[in-house]
Parts: C-alpha cells; sequence; structure tokens
C-alpha cells in the first residue's frame, strides 16, 4: 500500500506581522520618476543613477524567461508592487539594541534574534523592510578593518570600494530580475574582509518583508581579500498574506587568492511570495566559494548560486535543499563554470516533494575551453512523499576541454518501505521513523549549517513530518 | 502589415524558401505513387503542417545546441536516380551494400533502397505464409491499407511532431512496412534487414519506417544507412514508428553510417502497450550534423524500453541525440546506456529525458550518458534529466566525461603494447561496456566493427 505523508507546511510559523508604520512609501508600480526617486532619497552618487536606469532600461526590454516556474512568473503584476518603503526611524542606524523601536524590537524577539546574538553573532544588520536599521559590530572587528555595513551606508562610506565591484559580477543586463534589482535595489549588505582576516563568528543579517504588496530589493557585495575567511548567514522570514510579494535580490561575491567565503541561507518566505534571487560568486587562485542554499518557504523560487572558478586551484561548491509543499515551485539548484585550469566543484542537491509541491533541481556544469584538469561532481537526490508531488532534474553539462573529470548523478525515489519496516521492527513508531529517514535524507546538508540554523532546519522538518504517516 | 508580416516569417524559413520541394511535388508523388485518396490527403495536410511550422531556431529548447544556421540548402534538391541498378540477385549489389544487408547470414527478410527507390527485395516464403508483411511503404498503403492507415503518421509521430517530421510526412518515398501478426516470433538469428543507401551531390531523401507488432509478436530488424561516393552535401530526412502491441518484442537497430557531409535529422519513436519491449540499438557514426529523436513513450502496464548506443565522432561533425523515455502506465521500465567518444572539433550533445506521470506509479527508469573526450578541441555537452510526477518510483540518471585514463595506457606500454594499440584498447573497452549489453551477436559484431573501423589508429 502506497503511504501518504501529510507533512503541512502552510501553517506558517512566523506568520505574523505588526501594525504598518513608514517614513516614506514610495506609489505602487514602477517608472523612470520612482527610479530616480529612490535614487535621490538615498543622495547616490550620479554614476548609481545612471546604473539604476541602465537596469531599469533591460527590465522593460527582456522578456519573461519562459522555463522554470513560467506558469506562476506570468502571474506577477509588476504595477501592484511597492518599490520603495522607508520605515520611519530608518534615518539612522542604531547603535545599540536599546535605540531600535519597540513594534521592531517585538518582530524581532518573536524571530529570537536578540538571544542568537548573544551567543553567536559577530554582527547583527536586521533588515526591515527595505532599509537596515539595525547594525551592531562587534569592536575588534572594526579594529581589524572589516567593513560590514547595509549596502546603502557602504556606498555613502566607501563609494570607491562600491564602485570598483558593484554590477561586476552580475551586470544589469544578466536577467530580467537582475535588471529590476539594479533599478530599484535597497538595502543588502556589503561586507569587506582585508588581506589574511580570518572572521571566526558568522556574520548574520535578518530580512524581513512587512508592508503588503511589498516587494523586496535587497543588495549585497562581499568582498573577501587575499588569503581572508567570512562565514555569512542571511536567513529569510516573512509575515503570511493574502496577496504576492516580490522578492527579487542580487548578491556579488569576489574571492580573491587563497581566500575563502561561505555563504548560508535559510529562505523561509511565507508561500505568497515570489522568490527571484540572483547569487553569483567569483573565486580567484586557489580560492574558495561555498553556497549552502536551504528553501523551504515562497511561492515559487528561482534560485541557482554560482560559483565563476577566474583562476588556477580556485574550488566552488553548493549544497542545496529544497522543500516544496503544498502550491509551492522550488525550482533551485547551482552553475559552476570552469573558466581557469585545475579548478574543482562538487555541487550536491536534496528535494523533498509533498502535498502537491514541485521540486526541482536545475544546474550547470561548463567547461571553459583552457580549463583543463577541471573536475566537477554532481549529485542530486529527489523525495517524493506523495502521488501529488512532482520532482524535476536539469543538469546541463557543457564541456570544452577533454582533460577533465565530470561526473553526474541523480536519483528520485519515496521514503523506501523496506526503511520503514525496519524501524518500526525496531520499536520506533511509524511517524518518527518516517521523520528519521527525512532527516537522514538532507543531514549532508544540514550539517553543514551553523549550529542555530541546523536546529532551526531539524525543527521544521520535524514539525512538516509530524502525522504524517496515515 | 499583415502582409509583410508573413513575408518576415517565410523569409526566415530557409528550409522552405530553399525550395528543395514544393507543394506541387506533394501532388505529382502521390500521382506517381497512385496513392489511395486518404494517403494523398494526409501527405497534403502535412505539407501544410510544414509550411506552417516555423524553422526550428536556437531559440527552442531542443536545438539551442545545434544550429542550422550554416547549412546550404539551395545546394539541395530531392535525389534522382542512383547507380544501384534494381536487381533480383543479392550478388549483383556493390559490396559495402552487401555486407550492410549481411549477405551470407540469415535473414527474414531484406529491402535495399537506393535515393528512395527500391533496388533489391527479399522474404522469407514461409514468413510471408503467416501473414507477415514486410514491403515498401507506399506499396503496402496501397495493398494493406487497413493496416497501415491507422498507424501511419498516426500516434506516433503525427506530422505536427516538428517541422522535419512534417517535411517527412508530406514527401516520405521509399519507405520500409513490418507488420507481425499476433503470436509470430521471428527467431533473434533472423533480422530484417534494410539498407538505405544515399547518392549524388545535394541528394535530399525521406526515407520512413513504420512497425506494427501485434500481440505477443517479435522480431528484429536492422537498418543501415550508407552513402555512395561524396556528396559535399546531402541530406537525409527519416522518420522511424514502432507500434509495439501487448506484450510483443521489438529490437531496432540503427547504424547511421552516412558520409561525413550528410545532414541527418530523424524522428523515432515507439508506442508500448501492455508488457511489450521495445529495444533500440545505434551506433551514430557518420553524418556532418545530425538531430535525432528516440522517444519511447510506455502507454501500457509493464511495457519495458532499453536503449544501448554508441557514438564515434571526428573531424567537424556534430552529433544531438534527444531521447525520451515517457513513462505513462504502471509499473513501467526505462534503461538507457549511450556511451560517446569525440575527436578532433567534433560535438556532441546527449539530451536525455525520464518523463513519469501521476499514472506512472512504480516506474523503475535509468539513464546514463558516458563520454570520452580524445581531443581537447572537441566540446561535449550532457543533459539527462528527470521528470517525475509519481512518488512511489525509481528514477536515475547519470553522466560523465571524461579522458583516456594514462594509467591504463602506461599499464599496457608497461606490458609491451605500442601506445597507439593501447590507446585503441581503452577505447574498444569503454564502448564495450553497451556492447555487452546487446544480446544478439550479430548486431554487437556489426556495430564493434562499424566502431573499430572509425577509431583507426
Amino acid at each position: 500500500m502506497a503511504q501518504t505523508f501529510d507533512v503541512n507546511l502552510d501553517d506558517y510559523k512566523y506568520g505574523f506581522s505588526v501594525p504598518e508604520d513608514y517614513a516614506f512609501k514610495a506609489e505602487k508600480g514602477l517608472n523612470e520618476k520612482i527610479v530616480r526617486q529612490i535614487s535621490e532619497m538615498k543622495n547616490e552618487p550620479g554614476w548609481m543613477t545612471d546604473f539604476r536606469l541602465r537596469g531599469y532600461k533591460h527590465f522593460l526590454e527582456r522578456p519573461m524567461p519562459q522555463w522554470g516556474g513560467r506558469g506562476m512568473l506570468n502571474e506577477i503584476d509588476f504595477d501592484d508592487i511597492y518599490y520603495y518603503i522607508k520605515p520611519t526611524g530608518a534615518d539612522k542606524a542604531f547603535e545599540s539594541w536599546d535605540d531600535v523601536p519597540e513594534d521592531i524590537k517585538n518582530t524581532f524577539d518573536r524571530l529570537g534574534i536578540p538571544e542568537a546574538e548573544q551567543k553567536f553573532l559577530a554582527g547583527v544588520g536586521a533588515q526591515y523592510e527595505s532599509e537596515v536599521i539595525y547594525h551592531s559590530i562587534i569592536e575588534d572587528l572594526e579594529k581589524k578593518g572589516v567593513l560590514f555595513l547595509d549596502m546603502d551606508a557602504g556606498l555613502r562610506e566607501h563609494p570607491e570600494i562600491v564602485k570598483e565591484y558593484f554590477g561586476t559580477i552580475i551586470p544589469p543586463e544578466d536577467n530580467k530580475f537582475a535588471a529590476l534589482n539594479t533599478a530599484v535595489w535597497s538595502g543588502g549588505s556589503f561586507i569587506y574582509v582585508p588581506p589574511g582576516i580570518e572572521v571566526g563568528l558568522p556574520l548574520q543579517a535578518y530580512f524581513r518583508i512587512n508592508a503588503q504588496n511589498m516587494g523586496q530589493f535587497e543588495r549585497t557585495l562581499i568582498i573577501v581579500d587575499e588569503g581572508a575567511y567570512v562565514h555569512y548567514v542571511e536567513g529569510c522570514t516573512a509575515p503570511t498574506y493574502s496577496t504576492d510579494s516580490l522578492h527579487s535580490a542580487v548578491v556579488e561575491i569576489i574571492v580573491k587568492e587563497n581566500g575563502r567565503c561561505r555563504y548560508s541561507t535559510i529562505q523561509n518566505w511565507s508561500h505568497n511570495v515570489y522568490n527571484l534571487v540572483t547569487k553569483r560568486a567569483q573565486a580567484y587562485k586557489n580560492a574558495t566559494m561555498e553556497w549552502v542554499d536551504g528553501n523551504l518557504g515562497s511561492k515559487l523560487t528561482m534560485k541557482y548560486p554560482a560559483v565563476w572558478l577566474m583562476d588556477e586551484g580556485a574550488h566552488g561548491e553548493v549544497l542545496s535543499i529544497a522543500f516544496a509543499g503544498k502550491g509551492q515551485i522550488q525550482d533551485a539548484g547551482g552553475k559552476i563554470v570552469h573558466a581557469a585550469p585545475n579548478t574543482s566543484s562538487v555541487i550536491t542537491s536534496k528535494s523533498i516533494s509533498k502535498s502537491g509541491g514541485r521540486g526541482s533541481y536545475r544546474g550547470l556544469i561548463k567547461v571553459a575551453p583552457n580549463a583543463h584538469h577541471s573536475k566537477s561532481n554532481v549529485v542530486c537526490d529527489a523525495l517524493i512523499l506523495d502521488e501529488e508531488s512532482a520532482s524535476d532534474t536539469f543538469p546541463y553539462i557543457e564541456i570544452e576541454n577533454n582533460n577533465v573529470s565530470i561526473g553526474h548523478e541523480a536519483s528520485v525515489s519515496k521514503v523506501s518501505e523496506e526503511q520503514l519496516f525496519y524501524l518500526m521492527s525496531r520499536g520506533i513508531p511509524e511517524d518518527q521513523a518516517a521523520n528519521m529517514i527525512v532527516s537522514g535524507f538532507i543531514e549532508p546538508i544540514v550539517k553543514e549549517l551553523p549550529m542555530e540554523y541546523a536546529l532551526e532546519m531539524n525543527r521544521l522538518i520535524e514539525m512538516e513530518m509530524e502525522g504524517s504517516v496515515g | 502589415m499583415a502582409h509583410q508580416l508573413t513575408r518576415t516569417q517565410s523569409t526566415k524559413d530557409a528550409l522552405l524558401n530553399a525550395g528543395i520541394f514544393t507543394k506541387s511535388d506533394v501532388t505529382a508523388l502521390s500521382a506517381r505513387l497512385n496513392e489511395p485518396d486518404w494517403l494523398a490527403q494526409q501527405r497534403q495536410t502535412a505539407w501544410t503542417v510544414f509550411e506552417e511550422t516555423p524553422m526550428p531556431s536556437r531559440s527552442d529548447e531542443d536545438w539551442r545546441r545545434t544550429s542550422l544556421q550554416k547549412i546550404k540548402w539551395n545546394k539541395m534538391q530531392p535525389a534522382g536516380p542512383s547507380s544501384v541498378a534494381p536487381t533480383q540477385n543479392l550478388a549483383d549489389l556493390p559490396a559495402d551494400v552487401r555486407s550492410a544487408v549481411e549477405e551470407g547470414h540469415a535473414a527474414a527478410g531484406r529491402i535495399v533502397i537506393a535515393n528512395g527507390r527500391v533496388v533489391y527485395f527479399e522474404l522469407d516464403p514461409e514468413l510471408a505464409q503467416q501473414g507477415v508483411i514486410f514491403a515498401e511503404l507506399s506499396t503496402a498503403a496501397r495493398e494493406h491499407p487497413q493496416l497501415v492507415q491507422p498507424y501511419l503518421a498516426a500516434e506516433a509521430v503525427p506530422p505536427s511532431n516538428g517541422k522535419f517530421a512534417a517535411l517527412n510526412a508530406a514527401l516520405w518515398q521509399g519507405g520500409v512496412f513490418l507488420y507481425l501478426p499476433k503470436g509470430v516470433a521471428v527467431d533473434q538469428h533472423k533480422p530484417f534487414q534494410t539498407a538505405f543507401i544515399l547518392e549524388g551531390e545535394g541528394s535530399v531523401i525521406v526515407p520512413r519506417t513504420l512497425i506494427v507488432a501485434e500481440e505477443s509478436s517479435e522480431a528484429t530488424y536492422i537498418e543501415e544507412s550508407i552513402s555512395h561516393g561524396a556528396h559535399n552535401i546531402a541530406m537525409n530526412v527519416g522518420v522511424v514508428e514502432i507500434y509495439a502491441q501487448a506484450n510483443s518484442q521489438i529490437r531496432y537497430v540503427d547504424v547511421q553510417n552516412w558520409g561525413e557531409d550528410v545532414y541527418n535529422f530523424n524522428v523515432k519513436r515507439s508506442i508500448g502497450q501492455a508488457d511489450s519491449n521495445v529495444i533500440w540499438e545505434t551506433g551514430q557514426l557518420g553524418g556532418r550534423l545530425t538531430k535525432t529523436y528516440f522517444d519511447s513513450v510506455l502507454a501500457g502496464n509493464g511495457s519495458n524500453t532499453e536503449l544501448n548506443g554508441v557514438y564515434f565522432l571526428e573531424g567537424k561533425q556534430h552529433l544531438d541525440l534527444d531521447s525520451l523515455l515517457h513513462h505513462i502506465g504502471v509499473a513501467t521500465g526505462g534503461d538507457l546506456l549511450l556511451h560517446g567518444a569525440v575527436k578532433d572539433k567534433s560535438r556532441s550533445v546527449f539530451t536525455g529525458l525520464i518523463k513519469i506521470d501521476p499514472t506512472g506509479q512504480q516506474t523503475n527508469s535509468y539513464l546514463k550518458n558516458e563520454n570520452l573526450m580524445l581531443d581537447e578541441t572537441a566540446r561535449t555537452d550532457s543533459i539527462p534529466s528527470l521528470e517525475i510526477e509519481a512518488n512511489d518510483v525509481r528514477a536515475s540518471h547519470g553522466a560523465t566525461i571524461g579522458q583516456i585514463d594514462e594509467e591504463y595506457i602506461f599499464y599496457l606500454q608497461s606490458r609491451g603494447i605500442p601506445r597507439n594499440t593501447a590507446v585503441r584498447m581503452v577505447v574498444e573497452g569503454f564502448f564495450y561496456k553497451v556492447f555487452d549489453r546487446m544480446y544478439n551477436e550479430r548486431v554487437r559484431e556489426k556495430l564493434f566493427s562499424a566502431v573499430t573501423a572509425k577509431i583507426g589508429d
């Protein structure tokens, strides 16, 4: 008898909202005036205004992608979205927790941020709407010269660094949503780690979407200088609303010689959010870039963190996990471009589909003609928990050099009845056994997450598996 | 305005505009072959579909990696008469043709078609007695319309399948029809053999094969394609339809050995009913540019399909294989293994999709593509995909791309084997993993000798 797993992803854990209170809210929809207005409000230099307009122009010209969650993409009403909202009190960044307004604090309390900060965090950049409003950096990091600012402050205080790198990894013309982000970006993180500096604790920012029909377009730029190391953690939670929200971020990362960067995400948007994100890193000589990408929430996610291996010895990794529940499409994966000799990469993807959800792995391994002695391995596993759910695997492998070793494997299966039977024969109740199997399935990725995230991930999976065996 | 739009659209259709074929060719062909009305009508409809279907372009996902831009369509014309004269005697045929249809071995039947016209035919009289039909397709359509009409250009490869399928449905000529009555199992050591010969500069041939296997029938069918002389440019636009009824088994073997100046477009598709088994075996060796689909639709419960394939490309050859294992019935099985090697500036593209419908519970499907890159100027793309909408399934795929392992070469050289021979042995060994799965030793030998001839030194 086929087992059905009634996993309930719809009881949205962080589904709450606080009353809206904004200093400035642009009108709905997008036009050149709004783009200029955003730039003006932020007192940006002229080159950034031009850059935004370049993005806006391309956004208009570029057709909607006709793959991935095509049906859902065509439903987005770009005229029904606020492209810029500035909360009250956001004009100045808060130096200490006490200065943060009470209602915002409440939100954070419910997310458990201060506690997390005490325990683990080197600095907190908490993003409430489009503006980073709370920010703290532990003193010794400041002394080491590590910059950890919101992107707007980064542009104000370090324009020369921002100008050098901004939009160089992901140009405005990269894709429709990167173009949109370029036009209306607000917030996000700016991180610079000087040569030889290892940031021991993960840097972390929490993003929140709170206003109805609110688009969130944060822009993150991370520069890891020679021999430096940083782990950046991005987590997303959003209150549940009935109309759709759009989240379209751009993350650009440069890892210089011998540097290492790890970027971890747990994406847990409410189930009405379109999450269309472009993330790309360039890794130079002997540098390592790792993306750890967990996708649990959103209505439609299309996100393929990429690593360009630019120089000899560079290494790229993508660990991707996706949980597609009722009404959800998780179109996730990773891209690695081997652009230099002796480079290596690994993509590991695990996806779980249930209650009619669709989990898709979409990936690319490309080896350029000069990239001899490149090695790449891709493993994708998918678990389908019931009859209504679906899973896809679309790996693209393009090889233009003969001296390479490339492997790809994928498998799709259901929770094995033999495994269930075995566990039950050892006295473990059925639902718990199913939970154990699912936990075991995603374990290789969960163990790469920082501890509080791993705990949260395990809790979420457990919660979703509760009472799932009928 | 509307007029202008139509013009823009038609100017883009380089194939149609080259005027290799026209609507009046379709009418003339039906008249010359004295075809029944339904067939003449079918060709006309297909021509309209051909005219209306846009030329594939790189913005189509299927054609992203294969460009038709540089093909000089206007250098092509329908193939004229071949220099191979019709004969009743196998010994009269040229040596390469005799070898293609395996002179001296047992065969259930043989058809040799040169530039779209039958030049040699034989069928085991005993099988004919049992109701087996093995004939030129147009003749069969006249003589056995009740067996041809329900299947020809119907469910498996209708004109709507695509530009080239539509062209074929309108203008096929010199096709093959194989019909196996209920319960007739033809020994696998007596295959049906077809050779297609393409000859002449700029020649275009449009062959079509229709295989209908009734309940519990069984046969092996081998098709070999050969070029006579250099063409400068030539084209083959082929279609194969296989209808495997309940509990039948069809082994379809395809030795693609076109000259290296041939543009080669094929759609090969099978529909398997309950507990049927369709086995595709292919060696893709020739052709300047090939785009071929091998699609298996597993419609009936317990139906099964297997594909064992090899390719070896050199020079500027471009091969784009597209394979679909479509699981619709309950407890269907798919198993695909494709090994290829690329040399010089050649390029291979493989797209393989395992598609499991919500109805396809208990599917077990596997797909693997391994590639050996023999030169750094060669290029290989491999895209094995899964689209799965049922939960109680096992589906997996794999793709590898690598080069000859120097350790093997070193070992063989240390045993006194010259480097060239060592490389050859390793390449042969790589292909042998596929040949090992070919149960019919004659098919295995045929493909193996075709591949080794190409590996050369």
